[in-house]
This record gives C-alpha cells, structure tokens and sequence, in this order.
C-alpha cells in the first residue's frame, strides 16, 4: 500500500496530527449518522489504546449510544490495546482483520476482559475512519481495489 | 410450526486424531502470540491429523462409537447424514466412504456442507425425514480437518482444530422429550466474510499448485467485524423462536451448548441468553474448534459428567461460514424412550 506523502513523516511513519484528526472526525461523523449511533452501546465502554511510530494515546470512551474519542489515559479502562499506528491504521481501513492482528501478535491486549472486543467492534467506526483518513489526507483520496487485500 | 413425531439422539461419539499442538508449538513455529489465542480463543492446545490419518478415519470412528453407545447395529441405520467442508477428496464426500467402512447397508446417504452449523442442519434434517416417515434411524456424523486444507501458518489454526463426532437420532413416541422446536437463519450478505478457497472452482487448481496464498483463509476484516458480534445476536433470536415454538421460557433450560468457535463468542452468545458460564461446558480449552466436530463432543462429555441427563432441557446452536445458522430445543430422552 501507498500512502499519499503527505500522511508520513521523513522516517515513512503516519503523521500522528492527521491520526487524531481522522478520530475525532470518524468519531463525529458516527455520531451524525443514526444506524452509527444506534451501534454505539448503552453500557459504558473504555478502550485505551497505545500506539508507537508515533506514539498516539487515545480513548474510545462509548456510553448511552455516545462515542467520543480524548488523547488521555482514563483511570480504569475495559480493555487496554497496543499496537503500531500502522496495524491500527490498516485495522480502520478495513485491511487488516483484528483478530489475524492479534494471533499474529501485531496487536496486543495489555489488560482488560477481551470480550468487551466484541462490543468495540460492534461499532462500525472503520467506515467512518475510513471516509475521514481520505477527507484529512491520511489515505489517499483514491484506494485502488487491489490494494485491499 | 412443531415437527411430529419427535426425534432424539440415542448415542454420540467423537474421535480425535493423533497429534497434540500446544500454543508455545505455534508460537515457536508462526510467531503466533499464545497469550491472545488463550485470552480470546480460550484454546490451550489443539489436535490436528497426524500422518496418514484422514479425515474419514475420524468419521468413521465416531460413527462406530455413537452406533455402541446407542446400542444399535448397523443394520439399524436408514439413512447417513454427513457433514464436513475438508473431506478426503473434492468428490465423492464423507459419506460414502463411512457408509461402507460401517456396513450401513440400508443407509441412504446425504451429504450436506453447512460448516461449521453442520450439527444442527444435521439434527433438523434427521428429525424432518423421521417425522415424515421415511425412517427411524439416522446416523448424523459430523467433522472437519481444516489443518490440511489451510496453509501451515494460517491464523485458522489457531482456534480451529480436526475431529469428528456422531449422533444416533432415532424416533421416539413420547411427545415430551426429543428434538422440541428448531430455528434457522442465512445472510448471504456476509458470504465473503470468511472465505476458504481450497479447493473451489473460483481459484482453479492449475494456479492453487502454485501459491500458498492460495489455501490461505480469506477474511474480509470489515464483514467479519460485523459477523463476530452478530452471532451472540443469531444466537439469541434462534433461542426466542424455539422458546416460543416450544412453549418454554428460559428458565426451562438446563444446558445450552453454544457455538464453540472461541471463548469470547460463547461467553457473548451465553450473555446474550442471559445466562452464566455454568449452563455450559467448554471443550475448546484442550480440543480448539473443529468446525463441525465440536458440538457433539460438547453434548457427549456433558452426559458423561452427567450434566445432561434424562429429561434434561438442552439448547445447541452452531454458525457456519456464508453465514447460516441453527438452533435446537431439546429434552434430553431415557433410554427406554426408543424401541
């Protein structure tokens, strides 16, 4: 895969600026959207996720069909992620299964119950990323089919 | 809509094969991160075909097993239903081959692909052709070796696992136990979500030969993203409809076997059910998933620990890749309820 030149530094990394903008634009966006919202949990849900190249700290705090994203580290978190910028990039854009992340160790679960998982992924938030990665200039404007898979 | 008259399973048995694999085996062999597939597949290890070990071996093993511990011979068999989507060979199926190797020589044989929901299209099939009449007897026999239709570092292995198990389904009279109420569901929307192409016209063989990738599980992360958390749903909704069709309200049920591709999915299909971790059994922990294999090895250790016995209120429910799925209400049959 390509990424438009202007997503990454000098190093080849994604640009950590355009990454926490894409989120809270997916997370807004979700939230515009009535089946988005109506996928969003009643029940009170923290995913932390810590990411390196570059280092990214962000919470997916989803409660009451509320999804918001803050770049804090919240006090007692359901589940703590970790993986690069680039498997949860590839994750959001649909490229990348989490699951095939996680048995290959590209994605891990520092702590927390991971069937709480499930309800993350519940929220179709890829599609939104997805849509918002091209808007920002995260991913190019134009993904070529074959580039999917 | 009840199916009458009823049917029950009068004897189950399972064959695993030869070889043992550990997740530290996977890890030392694909890098595979053994902390994760414990956390989210609860699979400790696993058993794969050892050499020379074919898929039919198990089958008709476990066919042989379930035909003793239903106490009926061979003769006794109208009909053999198979399932298996990793036979010995593109054609014939399973079927043919336990018919023979059993000596089920009335057995009409049927073989169905439902994947990993083998077990309970197999259930609902038997029921249907005993409750028309057409026989008393059905041998249900069910399995998959996936670990040699997929590639050596498919991330399939890490929950799925090779076995085969059986079922005697048999009529019975009494209309309070047996099979109760049944539910089926398909989204073939979702057909690309889970995609083995090994062996399928789509991937000609000439081009399989040459690429691994080729016998690699094709997942399509968005749509498996959305099947993963459906499925505790299709678990829930087959459970309502066969409630209501069997007039029982949950309470009513005493064990339920979920579908047991992994720990996190039968923890979520048992919260969706409203009901604890105590209501079930998990196999997977030392057995993985062997698609259609595992359920009835699921109902055949719970009888063994006697967690389920007679008049016990049993619910099965199992998804196949595509995606289709099934669920089965049942109370558990004496054994003087059959003939």
């Amino acid at each position: 895969m390509i990424l438009d030149k202007r997503s990454k530094n000098s190093e080849g990394l994604l640009d950590s600026d355009l990454l926490r903008e894409t989120l809270m634009g997916a997370c807004e966006a979700l939230m515009s959207d009535d089946d988005g919202r109506n996928r969003v949990p009643e029940a009170p849900l923290t995913i932390f996720h810590v990411l390196a190249d570059p280092d990214l700290e962000f919470t997916l705090h989803a409660a009451e069909r509320n999804l918001r994203v803050s770049f804090e580290r919240p006090v007692d978190p359901d589940v703590i992620l970790s993986m690069t910028a680039h498997v949860f990039h590839e994750i959001q854009m649909g490229r990348l299964n989490p699951v095939e992340a996680g048995v290959r160790g590209k994605m891990e679960v520092i702590e927390g119950d991971a069937m709480r998982l499930l309800a993350l992924q519940n929220i179709p938030i890829s599609a939104f990323y997805a849509r918002t990665a091209r808007t920002v200039g995260l991913e190019p404007a134009t993904t070529v089919e074959s580039e999917k898979r | 809509m009840r199916v009458r008259p009823r049917a029950a399973i009068r004897g189950l048995g399972h064959a695993l094969p030869q070889r043992t694999v550990t997740n530290e085996e996977l890890h030392e062999l694909h890098g595979f991160n053994s902390r994760y597939i414990r956390m989210v597949f609860g699979v400790q290890e696993r058993v794969f075909l050892g050499e020379g070990e074919r898929f039919s071996d198990l089958a008709v093993t476990a066919g042989r097993r379930a035909l003793e511990n239903a106490g009926v011979l061979a003769d006794d068999i109208d009909l053999l239903i198979t399932s298996c989507c990793s036979s010995d060979n593109l054609l014939p199926k399973a079927g043919t081959v336990v018919q023979r190797a059993l000596g089920l020589s009335r057995a009409q044989v049927v073989n169905i692909n439902a994947a990993c929901s083998g077990p309970n299209f197999g259930m609902g099939l038997a029921w249907r052709y005993i409750a028309n009449g057409r026989c008393t007897r059905v041998l249900v026999v069910m399995g998959d070796t996936l670990s040699v239709s997929s590639s050596e570092d498919d991330i399939m292995r890490a929950a799925f696992s090779d076995a085969a198990s059986a079922a005697v389904v048999e009529a019975v009279l009494d209309p309070e136990v047996g099979f109760m109420a049944d539910s089926y569901g398909c989204d073939g929307t979702l057909h690309e979500a889970m995609v083995l192409r090994s062996p399928g016209s789509r991937f000609p063989m000439n081009e399989q030969r040459f690429s691994e990738e080729y016998h690699r599980t094709l997942n399509q992360p968005e749509l498996m993203s959305d099947v993963m958390p459906l499925t505790a749903k299709w678990c829930r909704d087959c459970w309502d409809d066969c409630l209501a069709k069997a007039e029982w309200t949950s309470a009513d049920v005493d064990f339920v076997s979920p579908h047991p591709v992994s720990l996190i999915q039968m923890r979520a299909q048992m919260e969706a059910l409203g009901l604890g971790m105590d209501r079930t059994l998990i196999v997977t922990d030392e057995l993985g998933h062997s698609g259609s294999g595992t359920s009835f090895i699921v109902l055949e250790r719970a009888v063994e620990q006697g967690i389920i016995d007679a008049g016990s209120r049993v619910y099965c429910f199992t998804v196949g890749s595509g995606f289709i799925w099934g669920g089965m209400l049942m109370t558990w049959s004496p054994a003087e309820a059959f003939s």
